[in-house]
C-alpha cells in the first residue's frame, strides 16, 4: 500500500490509539478522513468554504461570461452614442443609488458609466490570479528552502538563516514601488515577457514575482521548524542507515510528512495577498484599468467615497467578505488537521 | 506653454495673476478680502499647495506657465510683463516702453529704468539682462526652459541651423558673437535676429528667457533652486525641491508701477507634496490657513458633484486656457486613410466625459485654440460628431480596401486619470468593429520616448498651448518638420509628419508676420492648418479648462 517509509510510520502511529476491539468498525480511517470529518462539522469553516468555493467559481467563470457578452466590464455609457448614465457636469450616474438599474445591478462608473458589477466580477479573476500564482511561488520557494535548511543543519542552515534575515530587513513596500517602473521596464525589453493586453500581463507579473521573492522568508521559517522536530524522527533516521540519497530524503521522506502546514500556510497566504495586491495598486504597482482587478477598482473609486458611496463601498465590501473567508477557511483548515494547537 | 506634463497646467494671458492680487484675509489682521475683484486687505499670509516638487525657479529654467504666473512674477521683473486681465498687451516693466522694433523685426531694443533694484539694493543694469539672456545658450547647464528661441533667432552663426556657436557664459565659447548680437549701449538694449522676430515683445512679456541675472550670482546649475529677487517677494532661508519655501516682503521693491504686481500678502508660503483631494478638503472645510490657501492643481473631478454645494458657485473660477489636447498618429506606419477612419470614428464625447466632463474640457475644432489670435474653426473637424461616426469611418476603410479590424495601439503616460482616457477611446474604436486596439500605457519616459526619431509607436496623446498670444508659437514648434526634426530628436513632431506645402505655408506666415501684417499671417496659418488632415495625421480633440478654487470667504 505504501512507497516510502513514512507512510508506514504514520499509519502505524495513528492506528495504534484506535484499539483492536473497534479496529473492525472503524477500520481505514485516515487523518485525512478524520480531519475531514472534523473540518465538516466546524459549522463556521463550512460557511467560509462555501463562499470561497463561490469566489473561485465566480473567478473562473467570469473570462467566459465576458466572452459571451453577459459581462461588460469595458463598455463606455456616458454620451449619446453610447447610452447618456453620467452627468457631464457632476461626472456622477444619473439614476439613483450610483445608477443602479435592471441593466446595472450595482450602478456604473462615475465619469465612464462602466458596469461596476462586470468589473467586480472579471476583476476577482485577475486578483484571484495573482493571489493564487503569488502564493504558489511563496509556498514553493519557502518549502524547499526550509526543508532544506532544516535537513541539512550546520553551515547550511546558518547560511539560509542569514540569508532570510537579510530578505526580512529589506524595506518591502519602498523597494517595490522603487523598483516597480524599472522592473517592469526589464521585464518587458529585456526579458522580452509577454506583455499581454494593455500590459497587464507583465504588470500583474512582477507583482507575482515581487509578493514571491519578499513572502518566502516567512514560510521558510515555518517549515524549518517543521522539518528540525521531523528530522530526528525514526522513519527518517531508517532512510538515513539505509543510505537513502539526500534528494530521497528531503522530498520523498520530509516533504509528505509537512503537507498539512504548508496546506494551512497556503491559505492563510492568499488572502494577505488578495489584500496586498489591493494595497499595492493604491501605490501605483500593479495592474492598471482597463483591466480591472479588485485593487485598481478600490484605487478608482477612493476619491469618491464621499460622492459616489455605494461605488466605493461594493469593490471595498467584496475584498473584505474574500480576506475574511479565505482567513477563516485557513482556519478551520487548521484546526481540523492539528485539533490540539493552539485555539 | 509648450508640452503639458503629467498635471502641470498653465495659462497665457487671460489668467488673473492671483499670487499677486489676492486678497490677503485671515492671518492677525486681515478681515475684509475675498477672491479676485473684491476689495483686498493688507496683511496676513497666502498659502499656496501643490501636488508636485517645482522642478526649477531659476527665470531661464522655468517654461511652465502656472509656474511662470504664480510664482516667478513675483520674484522676477523682466524688461515687459503681462496685465492681470484678459487684455493681451504687454505692459513695460523695467523696460522703460514696450520696446522699438527696426530692421523689419530683426532687432528690437528696449531702454532700462535705472530705479529698479535688486534684493540687496543694487540697481538691476542693462549688463544684468545682457547676462541673463546670454545663459539660454549654455545648453548643457541651463535646460528646462524655453531656450529653444533665443537659441534659434538670435543673430549668432550656426543659431538658424540649430547649433549657435556661442555656448554660453561659462565655457565662453563664441564670447565675441554673442557681443556683436546683443549689446549694451548706456540704459539701452538692443537684440539683433537671423529672421525676423516681430512678437518678440510678446515673447518676453509671456516667458522669462530675457529676464535679468547678476553674474555674480550665477552658480550654473546649482543656481536652480535659489531666487535672486528683484520682485515684490523675496526667498526667506531656503527652498526645499520637495516640500517648498517661504516669500517674503522684499523691503528694496518700491511701489507697484504696473499695476500687476499689488503684493498685499506679508507672507506667500509654498507648500509641496500634498494630494490635491486633501487641499481641496481642507479648503472646503475653511479653518485656520486653509482660508487664505490656493492649489497649482484643478479641482480633481471626483469633487466635481460639490460644486454648488459644498463648494458655492461663486467661489469656483473655470476659466478657458491656451491648451489643446490632441491625438497624434504616426505618418509614416499608418495608412492615411486608417489615419482619418480612426480620426472620424473617436468619441471625444466619451473622453471629455471620462476626464471629467464639460467643466474640464470642450470639443476642439482646431489646433489653435479659440483663445488664440489666428484661431479659425476647421472644417475637416467641425463636421464630425462628436460622438464619432463609425459608418463613416467604415466607408473610408473600406472605399482604401483595409480589411477591419485593424489592430493598432494607443501609448499614453500613464496615470489614474490617464487610465480612464485612454480606455475612453480604446471603446469607441473598439465599438465601432473596425479596430482592435491595444492600450500600453508607459511611465514618464513616454515624453522621452516620443521624441525619437525612430519610435514605432503608432497613436500617442499629447498637448499644447500657445506660448504667448500668437499662433506661430503653435503650428511651427508642432508641425515644422524642417526645425523639429533633427539630430537625434523628432522635436514637437511625434507623428513624424513632413509636409512641404505646409511647411510653405509657414514661411509665407512668418513673412507676412514680419510685414507687420497679421491678417495676411493668419490667412497662411489656416491655409496650412487646413490641408487634408489625414496627411497630418492629427485629431486636436479637446480644449482645456483651468480651474481655480480660492480659499472659501474668510
Amino acid at each position: 500500500m505504501s512507497s516510502t517509509l513514512s507512510d508506514l510510520e504514520t499509519h502505524a502511529i495513528e492506528e495504534h490509539p484506535e484499539g483492536d476491539s473497534l479496529a473492525t468498525k472503524v477500520a481505514g480511517r485516515s487523518p485525512t478522513q478524520l480531519a475531514l470529518a472534523r473540518f465538516r462539522k466546524d459549522k463556521l469553516s463550512m460557511a467560509a468554504f462555501t463562499v470561497v468555493a463561490l469566489v473561485f467559481i465566480a473567478g473562473i467563470m467570469a473570462p467566459f461570461l465576458v466572452m459571451s457578452g453577459f459581462l461588460d466590464p469595458t463598455s463606455f455609457h456616458n454620451t449619446s452614442r453610447t447610452g447618456q448614465l453620467i452627468d457631464p457636469s457632476t461626472g456622477l450616474a444619473t439614476g439613483k443609488w450610483g445608477g443602479i438599474s435592471g441593466d446595472h445591478w450595482l450602478g456604473v462608473e462615475p465619469g465612464t458609466g462602466r458596469d461596476v458589477l462586470s468589473r467586480m466580477w472579471y476583476g476577482i479573476t485577475f486578483s484571484l490570479a495573482i493571489a493564487i500564482s503569488g502564493a504558489l511561488f511563496t509556498v514553493t520557494v519557502g518549502t524547499a528552502v526550509g526543508i532544506v535548511a532544516g535537513a541539512s543543519g550546520g553551515f547550511v542552515d546558518a547560511a539560509i538563516g542569514r540569508c532570510i534575515d537579510l530578505v526580512l530587513s529589506f524595506p518591502v513596500t519602498l523597494m517595490l514601488l522603487a523598483l516597480s517602473s524599472p522592473g517592469v521596464v526589464f521585464l518587458d525589453e529585456t526579458l522580452h515577457v509577454p506583455s499581454g493586453p494593455n500590459k497587464s500581463f507583465v504588470n500583474g507579473l512582477y507583482v507575482v514575482l515581487v509578493l514571491g521573492v519578499f513572502g518566502w522568508p516567512y514560510v521558510a521559517r515555518l517549515v524549518r521548524g517543521q522539518v528540525l522536530s521531523l528530522r530526528e524522527r525514526e522513519f527518517v533516521e531508517a532512510a538515513k542507515l539505509i543510505g537513502a540519497s539526500k534528494f530521497r530524503l528531503y522530498f520523498k521522506e520530509i516533504l509528505p510528512n509537512l503537507w498539512a502546514p504548508v496546506l494551512v500556510i497556503f491559505t492563510i497566504t492568499m488572502p494577505t495577498y488578495v489584500s496586498a495586491e489591493a494595497a499595492l495598486n493604491f501605490l501605483g504597482v500593479g495592474i492598471k484599468p482597463p483591466t480591472p482587478t479588485l485593487g485598481n477598482l478600490l484605487t478608482a473609486s477612493d476619491d469618491y467615497a464621499t460622492s459616489a458611496f455605494l461605488f466605493f463601498l461594493f469593490p471595498a465590501f467584496l475584498i473584505m467578505v474574500i480576506v475574511v473567508s479565505f482567513n477563516l477557511l485557513g482556519d478551520g483548515i487548521r484546526d481540523a488537521l492539528d485539533p490540539k494547537g493552539n485555539r | 506653454m509648450a508640452r503639458i506634463t503629467k498635471r502641470a497646467l498653465a495659462a497665457t494671458a487671460g489668467i488673473v495673476m492671483l499670487s499677486t492680487t489676492l486678497a490677503a484675509c485671515g492671518g492677525d489682521e486681515g478681515d475684509n478680502g475675498d477672491g479676485p475683484g473684491g476689495t483686498a486687505g493688507k496683511g496676513g499670509t497666502l498659502y499656496v499647495k501643490a501636488e508636485d516638487a517645482i522642478e526649477h525657479l531659476d527665470p531661464h529654467r522655468t517654461y511652465i506657465g502656472l509656474h511662470i504666473n504664480m510664482l516667478a512674477r513675483t520674484v522676477t521683473r523682466g524688461l515687459l510683463t503681462q496685465s492681470t486681465t484678459d487684455d493681451p498687451a504687454p505692459i513695460p516693466d523695467i523696460a522703460t516702453d514696450t520696446g522699438t522694433m527696426a530692421a523689419g523685426g530683426k532687432e528690437w531694443s528696449f531702454t532700462i529704468r535705472d530705479d529698479v533694484k535688486w534684493e540687496d539694493g543694487e540697481a538691476v543694469t542693462c549688463e544684468d539682462f545682457r547676462y541673463g539672456y546670454s545663459r539660454n545658450f549654455a545648453t548643457d547647464v541651463i535646460t528646462g526652459g524655453p531656450s529653444f528661441y533665443p537659441l534659434s533667432f538670435t543673430d549668432i552663426p550656426g543659431a538658424a541651423e540649430g547649433a549657435p556657436e556661442y555656448s554660453g557664459p561659462y565655457t565662453e565659447k563664441g564670447q565675441d558673437l554673442y557681443d556683436k548680437a546683443v549689446t549694451c549701449d548706456g540704459n539701452t538694449i538692443t537684440y539683433r535676429f537671423n529672421k525676423s522676430w516681430p512678437d518678440f515683445n510678446l515673447a518676453v512679456a509671456a516667458l522669462h528667457f530675457a529676464a535679468p541675472y547678476r553674474a555674480d550670482q550665477d552658480k550654473g546649475d546649482k543656481s536652480n533652486l535659489e531666487i535672486f529677487s528683484n520682485g515684490p517677494y523675496k526667498l526667506e532661508g531656503e527652498w526645499d525641491k520637495e516640500s517648498g519655501g517661504t516669500l517674503v516682503q522684499n523691503e528694496n521693491y518700491g511701489a507697484d508701477d504696473t499695476g500687476t504686481r499689488k503684493a498685499l500678502p506679508d507672507k506667500i508660503v509654498f507648500q509641496l507634496g500634498d494630494k490635491a483631494e486633501t487641499t481641496y478638503e481642507e479648503i472646503i472645510a475653511d479653518a485656520g490657513p486653509a482660508k487664505t490657501t490656493i492649489s497649482f492643481n484643478r479641482l480633481p473631478a471626483s469633487m466635481f458633484s460639490q460644486i454648488g454645494n459644498e463648494i458655492p458657485e461663486d467661489r469656483y473660477l473655470n476659466v478657458a486656457s491656451p491648451f489643446i489636447d490632441y491625438l497624434w498618429f504616426n505618418t509614416e506606419k499608418l495608412d492615411p486613410a486608417l489615419r482619418q477612419a480612426l480620426a472620424v470614428s473617436t468619441d471625444r464625447e466619451a473622453w471629455i466625459n471620462a476626464s471629467g466632463g464639460e467643466r474640464s474640457y470642450k470639443i476642439a475644432d482646431s489646433i489653435i485654440n479659440p483663445n488664440v489670435p489666428g484661431y479659425a474653426p476647421n472644417s475637416v473637424w467641425k463636421d464630425v460628431p462628436p460622438s464619432g461616426d463609425a459608418d463613416q469611418a467604415k466607408t473610408i476603410l473600406e472605399d482604401a480596401g483595409i480589411d477591419t479590424p485593424v489592430k493598432v495601439s494607443l501609448q499614453y503616460p500613464q496615470s489614474e486619470g490617464a487610465d480612464k482616457q485612454a480606455a475612453a477611446l480604446q471603446d469607441s474604436w473598439n465599438s465601432s468593429g473596425l479596430f482592435e486596439v491595444e492600450l500600453k500605457p508607459e511611465g514618464d519616459v513616454y515624453y522621452t520616448n516620443i521624441q525619437k526619431p525612430d519610435h514605432d509607436y503608432e497613436i500617442g496623446w499629447a498637448g499644447w498651448g500657445a506660448d504667448w498670444n500668437s499662433p506661430s508659437t503653435v503650428l511651427p514648434p508642432l508641425f515644422d518638420s524642417r526645425a523639429n526634426i533633427q539630430g537625434g530628436s523628432l522635436g514637437q513632431d511625434y507623428g513624424k509628419y513632413r509636409g512641404d506645402e505646409f511647411n510653405k505655408k509657414l514661411d509665407e506666415a512668418s513673412i507676412a508676420a514680419g510685414a507687420g501684417d497679421d491678417a495676411a499671417r493668419d490667412k497662411a496659418y489656416q491655409e496650412g492648418g487646413h490641408d487634408p488632415r489625414q496627411r497630418r495625421g492629427l485629431l486636436p480633440a479637446r480644449e482645456r479648462a483651468v480651474q481655480l478654487r480660492l480659499g472659501l470667504g474668510c
